[in-house]
């Protein structure tokens, strides 16, 4: 998975993008000054920039403009129109505004990774083979086919695995659009996507909530 | 600039350029009445002339017409032209009139910065009669008038943009700052509290995350606390009693151990609830500011009250932020209710809080009391 550099100078905030961003599988490297983001990216490039807009020593734009290249998505607090302009002037990929929801912001870090095709083109687990490109499954090398519905429920679910997601969430994801009161659509997919993958203990359901994709069950 | 300037200037723009439509409208009668009683009288004008040239002319042959008389000149008796002079009302024209089409034409000529209304006519002997009204002062002063209304209109709205640009920065200012800091606990406890509900955590992990949302929360009531003394100092809840300093610095040391005190100046009229609050602020600041192992001192001399930190200084843009909390360009050092707060305190109490500082030096901020009873 990709390699993401989080610089937000409070601590609570950068542990939680930190915590996500690893339950889903990247790599998260912290940073509070933009000082600090700069000698990180010095030893070793990132695939995507998360990048708060107010820091105590700079600002994030000075940051992504000093790490020209890489992909950022900029977090801010002031929901300030001007601030979002700015952002996409400077090329920024995305924006978020605090408060978010992380699950959003997940969203918006796999979208702008597939953009600049910085995602793992593969997922593994056990005898499943995901091919994000192709969006193909197999199943101990056999191909296992699946409709658009169950392969787009299938991959909302691994990229945001080990992370709970609410049937509205799922639907709108796999069926670009939600509504209310056909959740059960999804569990009829979920049901299947089990069968058909053998899937009972790496799909958990979440009482009254959703689904949840878990590596080890 | 900042998008935000950016509307405020098209608003600016738009209700101007509203004033200025409606300004002409207002005026357009004024300077329609001005052209229709210039063309008014030019036509009086060019009927009486008319008149007396036909009397003149009618009964001479044509041959022996004179070409000039008293000003008057005529170019050629069967084309172009027959320009005229009228007193004070004169107008020589150069330029060769159309050939005829129609009887009794009227049109604006400006030329060398005066306007004129020239009409063009036939005699009944079949000469051209050209004559020409210098308007120019008649117009010119309408017009003038428009162009100062205009002006007048312009300078109001320019004043009124930035009386409005002023109150609005004085109401927006402690709002965005308010929003500001209420958005970054809720994000940390919407996010931990979503994790725990829906991640697979470690003991550790939600117990992180647990605390994270505690710590916030307490974070929420401080910000809950220091509005409420903001407002209460805002709507002047303000009662002043007698205050021995050193008992409030005894206060102070239970909730800042490293604090040192040297009390010089003891007795002051203040308001007890506002002056703790504002030593508070600044010394809860100021340990902030110091390494752990320096202590932070609290000074009273007669008027003023210092308190000296152990840290490594300001930048000079820090110390313009705290110095002037309104005036902070850049966003990302603009935080906290706490130094706004302590501006407004000693305002309250007609002191004046001013911070110095210098790198790799420490701060030091200084409350300076005018007038006070020692």
């Amino acid at each position: 998975m990709a390699r993401i550099l989080v610089l937000e100078d409070e601590r609570a905030i950068n542990d939680l993008i930190a915590l996500n961003l690893r339950m889903v599988g990247h790599t998260a490297e912290q940073a509070m000054t933009g000082r600090d983001a700069i000698t990180l990216a010095g030893r070793e490039p990132f695939d995507l920039l998360i990048l708060d807009v107010m820091l105590p020593d700079s600002d994030g734009f000075s940051v992504y403009e000093k790490l020209k290249g890489t992909p950022a998505i900029f977090v801010t607090a002031l929901g300030e129109t001007a601030d979002k302009v700015k952002g996409f002037e400077c090329g920024a990929d995305d924006y978020i505004v605090k408060p978010f929801e992380m699950t959003e912001l997940l969203l918006r870090v796999e979208a702008v990774l597939r953009r600049t095709q910085k995602n793992e083109p593969h997922y593994r687990l056990g005898g499943l083979d995901i091919d994000f490109n192709a969006r193909t499954v197999s199943l101990n090398g056999k191909p296992v086919d699946l409709t658009m519905q169950e392969y787009a429920l299938l991959e909302t679910l691994v990229r945001n695995r080990n992370i709970a997601l609410s049937r509205q969430r799922l639907m709108k994801e796999a069926w670009g659009f939600s509504f209310m009161g056909e959740s059960r659509t999804v569990d009829v997919h979920v049901q299947r996507l089990r069968k058909k993958l053998d899937l009972n203990d790496h799909i958990a359901t979440i009482y009254r909530f959703g689904y949840r994709f878990e590596e080890t069950p | 600039m900042k998008l935000r300037q950016k509307s405020y200037l098209l608003t600016v723009l738009l209700v101007a350029a509203v004033l200025y439509a409606s300004m002409f409208f207002l005026l357009l009668p004024n300077i329609r009445t001005a052209y229709a009683s210039a063309q008014a009288r030019a036509l009086g004008g060019e009927k009486a002339l008319a008149t007396a040239a036909d009397r003149l002319f009618i009964n001479i042959p044509e041959e022996l017409r004179p070409a000039y008389a008293r000003g008057f000149a005529i170019i050629d008796s069967e084309g172009a032209a027959f320009a005229i002079g009228y007193e004070d009302e004169t107008w020589v024209a150069t330029e060769p009139v159309p050939p005829r089409t129609e009887p009794g034409t009227m049109r604006w000529i400006t030329s060398n910065g005066r306007t004129v209304l020239a009409i063009t006519d036939s005699l009944s002997n079949g000469v051209w009669l050209r004559y020409g009204l210098d308007v120019t002062d008649e117009v010119g002063r309408t017009e003038r008038q428009a162009i100062g209304s205009v002006l007048i209109c312009t300078l109001l709205t320019g004043g009124i943009a930035v009386v409005l640009y002023v109150i609005l920065e004085r109401i927006n200012k402690p709002v965005e700052r308010l929003a500001h800091e209420l958005r970054t606990p809720l994000t940390v406890i919407r996010g931990y509290g979503e994790l725990l509900e829906r991640a697979k955590l470690t003991p550790e992990q939600q117990h992180q995350a647990a605390s994270y949302i505690v710590s916030e929360s307490e974070r929420l009531g401080e910000i809950s606390q220091k509005l409420l003394t903001l407002a209460d100092a805002r709507k002047n809840v303000f009662r002043p009693e007698r205050i021995r300093l050193s008992e409030l610095a005894e206060h102070l040391k239970t909730a800042y151990p490293m604090l040192e005190t040297e009390i010089e100046w003891d007795a002051l009229t203040a308001d007890r609830a506002l002056l703790l609050s504002m030593l508070g602020n600044l010394i809860g600041n100021a340990v902030k500011a110091s390494a752990p192992d320096k202590p932070v001192r609290m000074r009273a001399t007669p008027g003023t009250i210092e308190i000296i930190d152990g840290g490594s200084g300001m930048t000079p843009e820090q110390l313009r932020y705290v110095n002037d909390p309104s005036r902070a360009k850049n966003p990302s050092i603009r935080r906290g209710l706490g130094v706004p707060l302590c501006h407004e305190i000693a305002a309250l109490h007609g002191a004046a809080l001013r911070y110095s500082s210098k790198e790799g030096e420490g701060t030091t901020a200084t409350i300076r009391f005018s007038d006070f009873t020692s």
